[in-house]
């Protein structure tokens, strides 16, 4: 079976460009680029089969053609199918290539920033020429005065920028990187907060509310730009997510693909 | 009465091999865990999250180590760029009291909330399988299993700020340090807009940006409630001494894959040793463990060395039961059962099972392997699939036990050490207003020169000559060169002396098989 998954991948694709940046790690390690992980393309059954038994041994895999952030149609009232687009187009800045660089650089990806109400952790690198590009980001509660060890300058610092902020850092800094990294949308685990559609009582009028989605997931609170936009660009229908156990949490089973 | 025959245990076995996929596995339900949380990264061309594993102290960690004057109302965000372009948003959060009546940022409160969730969800004993969903641009992602996490990762020590990190530089090994990130190999991917990266919980990433813009999403899948034993399918839930078993019936949720274990393994034993010892004696207190020797270090008639050999005791027992079984193919599987559940020479109807294994003995020379017994008999007239867990179980057994002594070693090698090289350079900050300070003093007083600027005016950076020799700037002190003629030349010759006055660069005496601390040591460490 694991040979028959192995044969289903692709070959080893890393497609690198005459302008990406060195690899900053030895090459031994991956025995120059020879040791890929394997793509599996997911519209493909036997691909797709070949996929799932190589993730329940543990073993990483890249899925293409998943459908998980490109535009989709959902069913958010029964019979009225409403178009999304996918997290790939709103933030994608319109097929530009990110490689051009006089392109503005997270243009739509900063857009959402006026629906926040909350900040996100962002990592600062060090003003070092060989360290500018590295996040260490250090845990402050390890981090005690006098402790065995004790970092007394960390190399890496962290703040909270909105959107805006970080990309007009991630275009006009030249010595200095910055780099976003937050939670922004997390499970439901409230029980009954999902599938909270009232129902129509004959003879009363009632105010219809939004369908709360299925799949349960929620932006964190104040994060109603970016976290909403996460949680909206992603397909959470696609067959992928049946891997995982979000029903669990009240979500219903996820049908369709 | 049925007949028990080593022959028919043997059959059994067999053919529930020749059934079975791979010895490691055992049926079990192949959910993933529920949906922790969803978390973005974005970045610019060529920055580097260099190797990591997602720990549940990084998460609390990095939820909370934003600076709270940084987003406390009324004060600005120092790193922001400026703001004459008028593109920022300068407003400051909105401000709400805290549980000491303090006004802090409603935001701050917030995260704190978030991040202790996260930390209850995440505990060390669960993991994460994440799953990387890459929007904007390529990003290079190299993946290491976990095996290698004690044989070439070099994880800082779990009660350091840098927990779940490596603490080699892959950018430039320093390979007389960590030998062992020689021999490191990993699989590497390049993901495009659209691309989906299954991570396994505990596999080391290291993530290069490739493009100007890139940004992924990152979903994050917790574990079932249950540990279980790598592979054996049998799960176990340790709660003070007692350890209860689960048959693989009732496993929830994926059961741990074997490489991970070592990871997690590695990691519980560490915080026990440190919770009991502290941070300063955790390598030493390993050491012993690992050497045998907790009997010549604690006195049982006292109570901290009862406490001191219990604690052995439970470390022993925790990666015995907790280390995956190693490797062995098929082949060798086959092989393995023939050997030990071969028909005794009395041939009797019942048979005996005749459980020596050389290999195991030879592997473990100072245990004697457990005398066999009664579930052996009922191994036979047991159904087909707890005759697969027992005889399962005991294999991985069988190869698990003793190997506490190699694992704690390759804990400890490079490992659980003060890390003063994350200082280089560091010069505090009150020093250097301390002594531009004195030298505006003795700058005044007449006829005192001491001090002086060691560079004219107009230079790039102030450097101050400090009073005894050597210099100060502001990013490094320069130490004052007071060796003598000798110790110049012949610095292998005075190892100790040039240390304890800072000059790095010797390390070894010229008698290096001899020094214990060269790589080409030739005697017992």
């Amino acid at each position: 079976m694991s040979s028959k998954a192995g044969d289903a991948s692709h070959s080893s694709q890393l497609h690198d460009l005459p302008t990406d940046p060195p690899a900053a790690y030895p090459h031994y390690v991956t025995r120059d680029d020879e040791n890929a992980v394997p793509i599996f393309d997911w519209r493909d059954v036997t691909q797709r089969n070949a996929a799932n038994d190589k993730m329940r041994k543990g073993v990483p895999v890249v899925l293409r053609n998943t459908k998980i952030a490109v535009p989709s149609t959902s069913p958010g009232t029964p019979g009225i199918h409403i178009s999304r687009d996918g997290l790939c187009q709103k933030w994608g800045d319109s097929g530009d290539d990110p490689d051009d660089d006089s392109k503005d650089r997270f243009q739509n990806f900063a857009n959402s920033s006026f629906r926040d109400a909350r900040k996100w952790r962002v990592l600062l690198s060090s003003t070092s020429p060989n360290k500018r590009n590295r996040f260490l980001p250090i845990v402050p509660g390890n981090n005690a005065y006098g402790g065995h060890y004790r970092v007394r300058q960390p190399e890496t610092a962290v703040t909270r920028f909105s959107t805006t902020e970080f990309a007009k850092c991630a275009r006009e800094w030249q010595n200095r990187g910055c780099y976003l990294e937050d939670e922004v949308a997390s499970i439901a685990i409230v029980a009954g907060e999902t599938d909270t559609v009232p129902r129509d009582i004959p003879g009363k009028e009632t105010t219809r509310q939004p369908r709360q989605p299925k799949h349960g997931v929620r932006p964190v609170s104040g994060g109603d730009g970016l976290g909403k936009e996460v949680v909206d660009g992603l397909n959470w229908e696609v067959r992928v997510f049946r891997l995982s156990q979000i029903r669990t949490h009240r979500g219903g089973p996820i049908t369709g693909d | 009465m049925t007949e028990c025959s080593g022959h028919a245990v043997r059959k059994t076995l067999t053919t529930i091999l020749s059934q079975s996929q791979a010895v490691d596995e055992v049926a079990t339900l192949q959910k993933f865990g529920p949906l922790k949380s969803v978390s973005v990264g974005a970045g610019t061309r060529n920055s580097l999250l260099p190797f990591y594993v997602p720990t549940a102290s990084g998460i609390l960690g990095g939820a909370l180590s934003t600076d709270a004057k940084q987003t406390v109302s009324g004060q600005k965000n120092e790193h922001a760029p400026s703001s004459n372009s008028g593109a920022l948003d300068n407003e400051t959060s909105r401000t709400v009291p805290d549980s000491h009546g303090l006004s802090v940022s409603e935001f701050d409160v917030q995260s704190d909330a978030a991040a202790k969730e996260a930390f209850l969800a995440a505990t060390d004993d669960s993991g994460f399988e994440t799953m990387q969903v890459q929007i904007v641009g390529r990003r290079k992602v190299l993946l290491v299993s976990p095996d290698q996490t004690y044989t070439g990762m070099y994880p800082y020590p779990v009660g350091h700020p840098l927990d779940g990190r490596s603490m080699v530089d892959w950018a430039d090994v320093a390979y007389d340090r960590f030998p062992n990130a020689a021999g490191v190999t990993g699989r590497v991917c390049v993901l495009a807009p659209g691309d989906v990266l299954f991570v396994p919980e505990g596999w080391w990433r290291h993530e290069q940006g490739l493009s100007h813009t890139h940004a992924h999403v990152q979903l994050r899948f917790g574990r079932s409630p249950l540990g279980s034993i790598p592979g054996s399918g049998i799960f176990v839930r340790t709660r003070g001494n007692s350890q209860t078993q689960i048959p693989p019936d009732f496993a929830i949720g994926r059961p741990r894959h074997a490489d991970a274990s070592l990871f997690f393994v590695g990691r519980r034993v560490e915080k026990r040793v440190v919770g009991f010892e502290g941070l300063a004696e955790a390598r030493r207190w390993l050491e012993i463990i690992a050497q045998d020797e907790i009997g010549a270090w604690c006195d049982l008639s006292t109570v901290d060395g009862a406490r001191r050999v219990e604690i052995a005791r439970r470390i022993r027992e925790e990666i015995d039961f907790g280390l995956p079984p190693p490797k062995i193919s098929k082949e060798a599987f086959r092989e393995q059962l023939d050997t030990e559940f071969k028909v005794g020479a009395g041939g009797t109807g019942t048979g005996t099972l005749n459980r020596t294994n050389p290999k195991v003995q030879g592997e473990n020379p100072g245990r004697s392997v457990a005398p066999f017994h009664d579930e052996t008999l009922a191994l036979a007239r047991a159904p087909p699939r707890n005759v697969t867990a027992l005889a399962l179980a005991s294999h991985r057994e069988l190869r698990g036990k003793g190997r506490y002594e190699k694992f704690l070693r390759e804990l400890i090698d490079g490992r659980m050490a003060p890390t003063p090289w994350l200082d280089d350079g560091f010069v505090d900050p009150l020093f250097v207003s301390e002594a531009i300070a004195r030298l505006g003093n003795d700058n005044s007083k007449q006829g005192n020169d001491s001090l002086e600027l060691m560079n004219p005016v107009g230079s790039s950076s102030l450097r101050v000559a400090l009073p005894g020799g050597g210099g100060l700037t502001a990013q490094k002190k320069f130490l004052p060169d007071d060796r003598t003629d000798v110790e110049r030349r012949f610095p292998e010759m005075f190892v100790d002396t040039l240390k304890k006055k800072g000059w790095g660069g010797t390390k070894h005496t010229p008698v290096s098989v001899l020094n214990p601390e060269h790589p080409q040591f030739v005697g017992k460490k």
